[in-house]
């Protein structure tokens, strides 16, 4: 498409540019928005076959042959970098939607925050953005501000509390206890009922567990008692074991 | 990790430390089975089936396996260590508990 435009105005015998009623831009080849949907589409594919392709020979490697093999894992930074420029042509566009959803679950944290501010920019209505904000709180402080703008921007609910809870999870990380708390007390007063992970948990609970997480469970604080049952059903406590060491392992078999 | 919690077990046996797990498996009679299968003879909060249950919900805990370490007075020392910083930390811990047991022997 790019490439049309001069060739026509090129062209003998074209409109002379007095007699061109619409202006040369509001031809239909220039205003119509470049789809980047399928160019989006092709990059995150590319990526997911050499990453399929890599993990293929992973398998098919012995254990002295994996060592060299994990520092060809495909970095998902070069695509990132490809899908936030492609971005920025249609920044509108689902296309671009999808290039920043992207971005914002495999890149950097810093193409991360770039795709975060976007989509806080440009996508604020779109629906989904509640799961992104949600997925944004393992990204580092960078995109804090993206986040506050999704919570006050945003006109869905959904989207507000996750974008608010994602904020809180990183300001209690990064060591600012007091205003996470604040926030986290929000979530917990006005966006509890919001489902989140395919409906499989609410915000309520995940506040009330951060909330507890910052108040009681960090370094040098004294262990909340854990009263349960056995696998075979017989009830103990954690406290039983006090005087000794005790490594608590959240565990699974899997 | 089962290797290195057995030999955790083995090593401080007769020695003031414990490993508590909490299970967030969803069958309890095939994990029953397992537990034999890899001899695991620490004991285990059972989370009532499933990683969305009752105490890893209260602890936060979104990644398995979450650790923490606690010392002999109840308090936590440290959290997800693994590895050689996790041994470091339960050496460290257990001969901070036993100097403490000496001293009330005394």
């Amino acid at each position: 498409m790019i490439h049309t435009l001069p060739l026509l105005l090129a062209l003998p015998g074209g409109p002379a540019p007095e007699c061109a009623a619409p202006p040369a831009l509001a031809s239909p080849l220039t205003v119509a928005p470049r789809d980047i949907t399928e160019d989006v589409q092709a990059a995150i594919k590319a990526f997911d076959e050499a990453y399929s392709a890599w993990i293929e020979k992973l398998r098919a490697a012995s254990e002295d042959e994996r060592e060299a093999l994990y520092a060809e894992r495909p970095n998902p930074g070069k695509t990132c970098t490809q899908l936030l420029e492609l971005a920025d042509t249609e920044p509108a566009s689902v296309g671009a939607f999808e290039a920043w959803r992207w971005v914002a679950s495999s890149g950097s944290d810093e193409q991360a925050a770039r795709a975060a501010s976007s989509l806080a920019q440009h996508h604020l209505e779109n629906e989904a953005l509640a799961e992104i904000a949600l997925g944004l709180m393992y990204s580092g402080t960078g995109v804090a501000e993206a986040l506050e703008a999704m919570a006050k921007g945003s006109p869905h609910a959904a989207t507000q509390g996750c974008a608010w809870y994602a904020l809180a999870k990183i300001l209690a990380e990064s060591g600012d206890a007091a205003r996470a708390e604040e926030i986290i007390k929000v979530v917990l007063a006005k966006y509890g009922d919001v489902e989140v992970y395919g409906g499989r948990r609410k915000l309520g609970p995940l506040a009330e567990g951060m909330l507890f997480e910052a108040t009681r469970l960090q370094i040098g604080m004294q262990t909340p008692d854990i009263d349960g049952e056995d696998i075979d059903g017989v009830g103990f406590k954690l406290s039983d074991y006090r005087g000794k060491v005790v490594m608590l392992d959240f565990w699974g078999d899997w | 990790m089962y290797p290195h919690e057995r030999s955790l077990v083995k090593d401080y046996a007769e020695r003031p430390f414990a490993i508590i797990g909490v299970n967030s498996d969803r069958d309890r009679d095939k994990l029953k089975e397992r537990i034999v299968e890899e001899s695991i003879t620490w004991r285990s909060f059972w989370n009532g089936g499933s990683t969305s249950g009752p105490i890893s919900t209260r602890w936060n805990v979104s990644g398995w396996p979450t650790i923490y370490v606690i010392d002999h007075t109840g308090k936590i020392r440290y959290r997800d260590v693994r590895g050689d910083a996790l041994d470091a930390a339960i050496a460290e811990l257990v001969e901070e508990a036993e100097r403490a047991l000496e001293k009330q022997g005394r």
